[in-house]
């Protein structure tokens, strides 16, 4: 594992964090203008110090991104590249996107038999995946409708069992 | 506080099934590393919505207080904690097993810990309507300035990233002001999306997303490795130390008592704990007991560091229950569970409420439940290692976007709490620390509400509002806990070369 690259992608990573939290702020900054007295003053109590604060973050990350980039063999300012959540992101919108067309139960079998089979390539495993799934997704509905009593989300194509 | 009906509502059999069902779940959660006491309270929070309030609370109480245990069996087994309040546990735990003496350690933890959390209830108990009344004299000024001396000492727990800690405990702060205005109804923050100006950023769903999806994301994440599978460890049957690890414990009576006034006072400090609070009474005790050999198999390392979780968790409860200031995150998600239950935090908590009382009795109980339990099923228990984390991830991820389902039977909320644990994952990759954003979350309607009312108190006048004795010392108190880790932090920096600094950063 090249270690530097490493550092310089996660000190990159860590500065567009950054910059999204101090957007994020900023956003909420603005949007306390519209609201009348009461109701927007607070956001900028909280706000304005915040974004003062996010400042020396972002400044102290460029400044570690500029010295972990010349660190190492050839000294040069490496590729600007960020640690992006894909994978997270693929199974958050795989899960769902599969809840919304086919409702808790069939998307719960679906997701506890595809996604170990995906991540660990063991394929010749799928009847075991999909009996734990069976077993977990009705030990789910059985605990959901004792503790909780509301009906599970059905999908747009598939009504549930 | 009455404690017959109390007794009455505990001993139900709904009352007695949330105490066993909880301690065997909370067991099972806290062995499986990476999982552990907030995790399964964020999980089984909105499974509990439609019971009554005493057996929930009841079941929620158990489940944290065995799998912080849980976590200390499986600290001593595999020298992994299960959760941050076993590292301690580890440093001496280990040792012992490889000795083979891990049931007289995990026996020791166990009765060690269950008497310092019976204590600790008790202490609860007695100081309970003393910090009530306080709470009845403070006014909006001190409730919003306590609110912010509580999120700065959560930042400051934060292990050198202060500052971001307090930058995530503003935008905590800020994503609780999504939705509808506390005092006018009038829906804002909510960029013309729907959903958020009609429900808001629901605390719970938060919870869930920051603190168990993004745990599955980063299982999923290992589990790629090929290394990511578990051997069982092995544990020596029962006998070979039930009564060793009894006497341990009563060989070491001040060792066990002075962890317990640590984790009693460490506890009732907001941001501090079972993470700190171990690992302090961990360095007294080496500071304490003459005997020396810590970290090659000392017993008195796991005992302090599990009788210091233990008290630290029912002291938690103190600002939580008395004066709806949460501690940190386990205390806030039992907040939630009270109030979704109408029990107010408050004085009113503790006087003539049956199900107040059932909860503190219940507390007691769970300690001896948990150690006889968590004792004899060790064994099995550790079989639980080898759940194969491709598996295990994707279970949780379903359990807690069923979890988000049930706050409002909404299914955007399951949207926002995968969301939320797509953030979480980048906040734990990056190092950053999750529990002030929530904190921040939990604590902002409270600061908000407050500081508007002070204000109108003060007729707008923001220097008549706040410029009284109390409100400027809680101020000065929260900006010396915020300064000071940031001061200490540049201090230790000092010296030290400039690449060096940043590798150890990111090691």
């Amino acid at each position: 594992v090249d270690v530097e690259q490493y550092d310089y992608k996660m000190t990159s990573t860590k500065l567009a964090f950054d910059l999204l939290l101090f957007l994020v702020v900023l956003a909420f900054v603005v949007a306390s203008y519209q609201y009348e007295q009461g109701a927007g003053t607070f956001a900028r109590v909280v706000g304005y110090p915040v974004l003062v604060l996010i400042l020396p973050m972002l400044i102290f990350d460029c400044i570690k991104l500029r010295a972990v980039g010349r660190r190492g063999e050839n000294g040069g300012v490496r590729r600007f590249r960020v640690e992006f959540p894909l994978i997270p992101l693929l199974v958050a919108a795989l899960y769902a996107g599969l809840m919304v067309v086919f409702g808790y139960q069939l998307t719960t079998i679906l997701f506890l038999t595809l996604v170990p089979a995906m991540i660990t390539k063991k394929w010749r495993k799928l009847p075991v995946f999909l009996v734990i799934s069976l077993a977990v997704t009705y030990l789910f509905v059985f605990l959901f409708r004792l503790g909780s009593g509301v009906a599970l989300p059905s999908g747009a194509l598939w009504g549930g069992w | 506080m009455d404690w017959g009906a109390g007794l009455h509502v505990f001993l139900s059999f709904s009352g007695i099934a949330a105490l066993l069902i909880g301690t065997l779940v909370g067991l099972f959660m806290g062995v499986l590393p990476g999982l552990g006491g907030v995790f399964a309270l964020t999980v089984f929070l909105p499974l509990t919505f439609n019971l009554p309030a005493a057996p929930s609370v009841i079941f929620l109480v158990a489940l944290h207080t065995a799998g912080v245990f849980g976590g200390a069996i499986i600290a001593i087994l595999i020298n992994t904690p299960g959760t941050p309040g076993n590292i301690a546990t580890t440093f001496d735990g280990y040792p012992l097993a490889q000795k083979g003496r891990a049931m007289e350690a995990i026996v020791a933890t166990g009765v060690a810990g269950a008497i310092a959390g019976m204590i600790s209830v008790v202490v609860v108990i007695l100081l309970a309507p003393a910090v009530a009344s306080f709470g009845l004299q403070i006014n909006p000024a001190d409730y919003f300035m306590l609110a912010v001396l509580g999120l700065s000492l959560v930042a400051a727990a934060a292990h050198g990233n202060t500052l971001a800690g307090i930058i995530l405990g503003g935008i905590g702060f800020l994503l609780s002001m999504v939705g509808r205005d506390p005092i006018t109804g009038a829906s804002r923050y909510d960029w013309n999306i729907t959903f958020l100006s009609d429900n808001g950023i629901n605390f719970t769903v938060m919870v869930i997303g920051l603190f168990a999806i993004s745990n599955a994301f980063i299982m999923l994440m290992e589990a790629r490795s090929p290394q990511s599978e578990r051997s069982i460890p092995s544990v020596p049957p029962l006998s070979t130390g039930i009564r060793a690890g009894i006497v341990e414990v009563f060989r070491h009576p001040f060792s066990v008592m002075r962890s317990t006034v640590l984790g009693i006072i460490l506890g009732a400090i907001p941001g501090i704990g079972i993470s700190i609070s171990n690992m302090v009474a961990y360095v007294v005790e080496t500071r304490f007991n003459k005997k020396g050999g810590f970290g090659q198999g000392n017993i008195a390392g796991p005992i302090v560091a599990e009788a210091a979780d233990n008290a630290t968790m029912p002291a938690e409860l103190i600002p939580t229950f008395l004066l709806g200031i949460p501690g940190g995150a386990a205390s806030a998600l039992l907040l939630v569970a009270i109030t979704i239950h109408g029990l107010e935090p408050g004085l009113s908590f503790f006087h003539g409420n049956p199900d107040s009382a059932a909860i503190f009795i219940a507390m007691f109980f769970t300690q001896i439940v948990m150690a006889v339990l968590g004792v004899l099923l060790s064994r099995f228990l550790a079989q639980a290692v080898r759940i194969p984390k491709a598996v295990l991830a994707p279970i949780v991820i379903v359990l807690s976007c069923v979890g988000a389902y049930a706050v409002a039977s909404n299914v955007y909320d399951v949207v926002l709490a995968l969301l939320f644990g797509v953030v979480g994952y980048l906040l734990i990759r990056l190092k950053y620390p999750i529990a002030p954003l929530v904190l921040g979350d939990i604590l902002g309607e409270l600061a908000e509400s407050n500081y508007r009312r002070a204000v109108v108190i003060g007729q707008a006048n923001h220097a008549s509002a706040f410029l009284h004795p109390f409100p400027i010392l809680l101020a000065v108190i929260s900006i010396l806990a915020f300064l000071l880790p940031i001061v200490s932090q540049l201090l230790n920096l000092r010296g030290k070369p400039l690449a060096g600094r940043f590798s150890k950063s990111q090691s």
